[in-house]
């Protein structure tokens, strides 16, 4: 706990379980983050699932640690409590704020794509046909993004696929719904 | 200050926030959506910190809840926005008893509705510049790309 005191600008709340779970979360995130790195979880198609997966797993073994903590000092409180849900706030934040966006950046981002092409063209310039055309015989053209898209939007049960006839699910309705009120209020529109 | 007192502190900013980005948005058009939203939140990370130094309380819980809960938002905002997914699940749910054939997307993203959009965003994002020999990465997309490869290249994300 001492040691815990002398970290800059770290929590020193009354409570030693609350202080406990928050530095932990940051210790779990970055064992979180090696097995990302070694496990080579984001190199899979479907990246999400499993770097979910191990999040959720490493997630369990955090809050049992915490728990372990709580018992072994006989505070088992609502400010123990407090500080488990605080500390699982920062261990999910770190993964779906910094590095869930990343992995969705640079395997799914379309920009990120016409970037990536007109960046390894030799020469100094490229045309906007031959980017578009380069794309495409990559696996990432038009036709490839609307495949890649459809196959996403079953895999996130937004929709079902009926021998290639698709079909909107519930959670489909409600996700679509939910946006469209959000768009209204903020009056935004869709690119 | 108890962490009860720092959570309830770091949602009073958060609220805030929101009242002035929905004004913002209302009020304003809606071009430079993400600048306004990152100010915003900043400024209100910023004003947090203030106020946890101001009571003796320099540590990062206060301010780390409110940036990552307004990046949060602002990337839900993304998604909403830009996500080629969404666009799909909104033909879906406007499609007569709400099926479509898979050729039946080729409206909703097709070279016009959606490359050219990408394309112009980027040049109005000053990442890529228009010569009249064509296109080429600016040192500001050469950033991206290099940020992209290194994200890449540490989690074994092939091509």
């Amino acid at each position: 706990m001492d040691i815990l005191s002398n970290l800059p600008l770290f929590p020193h709340y009354p409570n030693a379980i609350q202080n406990i779970a928050i530095f932990l979360a940051v210790v779990f995130f970055v064992v979180f983050l090696l097995a990302v790195v070694f496990g080579k979880t984001a190199s899979a198609e479907d990246a999400y699932r499993p770097t979910n997966r191990l999040h959720f797993r490493i997630g369990v073994l955090y809050c049992a640690t915490v728990a372990a903590f709580a018992i072994i000092k006989g505070d088992m409180g609502q400010q123990a409590a407090l500080g488990l849900l605080t500390g699982l706030y920062v261990y999910a934040t770190l993964h779906y704020v910094f590095v869930f966006p990343l992995i969705g950046l640079v395997r799914k981002s379309i920009s990120v794509e016409i970037l990536n092409t007109i960046g390894s063209a030799s020469g100094c310039c490229i045309h906007r046909d031959t980017v578009v055309n380069k794309m495409a015989s990559a696996g990432a053209g038009v036709s490839d993004v609307r495949k890649n898209r459809l196959l996403q939007m079953c895999l996130l049960q937004l929709a079902k696929n009926n021998n290639g006839q698709f079909s909107i699910s519930t959670r489909g309705k409600f996700v679509h719904v939910t946006g469209e009120r959000v768009l209204q209020l903020f009056k935004l529109k869709r690119l | 200050m108890n962490l009860m007192s720092t959570l309830l502190a770091s949602a009073f900013f958060l609220s805030a926030a929101l009242i002035v980005h929905v004004a913002t948005c209302r009020l304003t058009s809606d071009r430079h959506f993400m600048a306004k939203g990152l100010s915003i939140g900043c400024l209100a990370t910023l004003c947090s910190f203030a106020f946890f130094s101001w009571h003796g309380q320099a540590d990062l819980v206060g301010p780390y809840v409110v940036l990552t809960a307004w990046l949060m938002y602002l990337m839900a905002f993304i998604n909403l926005l830009n996500s080629v997914t969404l666009k799909m699940l909104a033909s879906l749910y406007q499609a007569p008893q709400q099926t479509l054939l898979e050729a039946s997307f080729k409206d909703t993203f097709n070279a016009d509705a959606g490359l050219s959009e990408r394309f112009d965003m980027l040049l109005n994002s000053g990442l890529i510049a228009q010569e009249p020999n064509g296109l080429y990465v600016t040192t500001k997309g050469q950033m991206i790309l290099l940020l992209v490869r290194i994200v890449r290249s540490a989690l074994a994300i092939p091509r």
